[in-house]
């Protein structure tokens, strides 16, 4: 067990317990268990590491693979490697390749998705972008969210300022040949679909989305897009192949 | 849509108020309409979400009233859910009046004196405060009431705790729910008052975040 007397740097390799308390930063290889409450400058992760109690850092990389049991402020968070948020995550700017799990609310000034995250509440983020997939069991919400769908991406509620859904273009040659080579094996070379309850912005743009409802002042409804109801606030415009229920204006 | 005159629809309340889809979902998602006030019920449309129709408008026109837009990242930074570490000046709380110094007092008879105080201790300090203003307890059950907080500290985690204090034949009882059950007590006994704590920490948050000194 380490114990920290000052604020120190802690550097484990092999397989360890840390007790919670202040530290500068912390460099795990090997595996890690911390015990009680953390707070330090820096955590950077490449092997394996559970915190027990509550965990505050200005930067946290996860390389490896995390467990954090407490309450979250991860400042700065970059996961590379499989990150497990058991009472939810608070994070100023996140970036995610890896995997993020959340249990609980997710909140985030930006956060910056290429892999996967799951979020079984709320998803707060005033700047949301995805590239990857996600899941999010109650509302995504964001001044702007900006989302290309990855294979299946869902959430309850979308809701925001700024809501753009497009569908993944296959711009060079190479991305077209992969494209067909996709729609060759049955995943289509329309690229993924957003499912969601309901959507309600300002503005609204989508494409490859199914939807009951669609709220907004100014609303896009593109190529690939199912939707049961678009109420909208005068401004409406549709693409011909969009599949439409219902269209109600102000 | 309107079976209920105590509710308005979100459509309605974006009419009535002039405020934007993007307003509301940015005002929720910096805690300042609680959470429980999101009510969801289907209409002919789908599902719709409704408010509680005073309390919501009272609600867009003070933070209308106090944004200009640096103020509101002000608040958004002092606001937000920070799950550790979201401290309280005495100082602030007192001299903005929005804990009296005898239930400071009372506070830390309870327990150990911290500068600044945590965002709980805060708000517990500010519930008993209301209470005592109101008269509807007295300060020996004011203690009470503190230490049984102070005791369960964590059911404020959630936030879906609910705060309840009982009177029978003049003995007061406090209790704090982890639930948002109903309480049904001997019928003898009377809920002095009732709280829920996502509601209590919306206020509170108004609170500390309306008049800056």
């Amino acid at each position: 067990m380490i114990h920290a007397t000052t604020e120190q740097d802690v550097n484990v390799m092999g397989d360890s317990n840390l007790q919670g308390g202040r530290y500068r930063r912390i460099n795990v290889m090997g595996d890690l268990r911390m015990d009680g409450d953390v707070r330090c400058l820096a955590m950077n992760c490449m092997g394996d590491a559970t915190v027990v109690g509550s965990f505050q850092s200005q930067k946290t990389n996860v390389m490896g693979d995390m467990e954090f049991r407490g309450p979250v402020d991860a400042g700065t968070l970059n996961v590379m490697g499989d990150a497990k948020f058991l009472s939810g995550l608070r994070a100023r700017t996140a970036n995610c390749m890896g995997e993020i799990e959340v249990v609980g609310t997710l909140n985030a000034d930006r956060f910056n998705l290429f892999g996967e995250l799951r979020v079984t509440g709320d998803c707060n983020v005033d700047r949301f972008e995805s590239r990857g997939g996600f899941r999010v069991d109650g509302l995504l919400s964001g001044d702007q969210l900006r989302i290309v769908p990855w294979r299946s991406c869902r959430a309850a509620e979308v809701g925001g300022s700024r809501i753009e859904v497009r569908r993944r273009r296959g711009f060079l040659g190479v991305l077209l040949a992969w494209d067909s080579l996709l729609s060759a094996i049955g995943l289509g070379r329309t690229g993924g679909l957003l499912e969601v309850e309901s959507v309600e912005g300002d503005d609204v743009f989508l494409e490859n989305t199914a939807a009951q409802v669609v709220r907004g002042k100014r609303v896009r409804i593109g190529t690939g897009c199912r939707i049961g109801r678009v109420e909208h606030g005068g401004d409406f415009v549709r693409h011909p192949d969009a599949q439409i229920g219902e269209v109600a204006g102000a | 849509m309107g079976d209920d005159p105590n509710l308005i629809s979100k459509k309605e309340l974006l009419d009535q108020t002039g405020i934007s889809y993007g307003q509301l979902y940015r005002w929720k998602r910096k805690g300042l309409i609680p959470e429980a006030w999101f009510q969801k019920k289907s209409a002919f449309t789908g599902q719709e979400t409704f408010f509680p129709r005073a309390e919501m408008l009272a609600r867009v026109e003070r933070i209308k009233g106090m944004k200009d837009d640096l103020a509101l990242d002000d608040l958004a930074d002092l606001l937000a859910p920070a799950p550790v570490g979201l401290q309280v000046g005495v100082d602030s709380l007192q001299s903005r009046k929005i804990v009296s110094k005898e239930t400071l007092d009372l506070l830390f008879e309870t327990q150990p004196l911290t500068d600044p105080l945590s965002f709980e201790t805060a708000l517990h300090g500010w519930l008993v405060d209301g209470l005592l203003r109101n008269g509807e307890i007295g300060l020996e059950e004011g203690r009470l009431i503190l230490s049984t907080l102070a005791a369960h500290h964590g059911a404020l985690q959630d936030q879906r705790g609910q705060f309840l204090f009982l009177r029978k034949r003049g003995v007061g009882f406090c209790l704090v729910l982890s639930g948002t059950g109903t309480v049904l007590p001997d019928p003898e006994a009377r809920i002095v008052a009732q709280r829920d704590f996502l509601t209590l920490v919306g206020e509170f948050r108004i609170a500390l975040s309306g008049d800056k000194p």
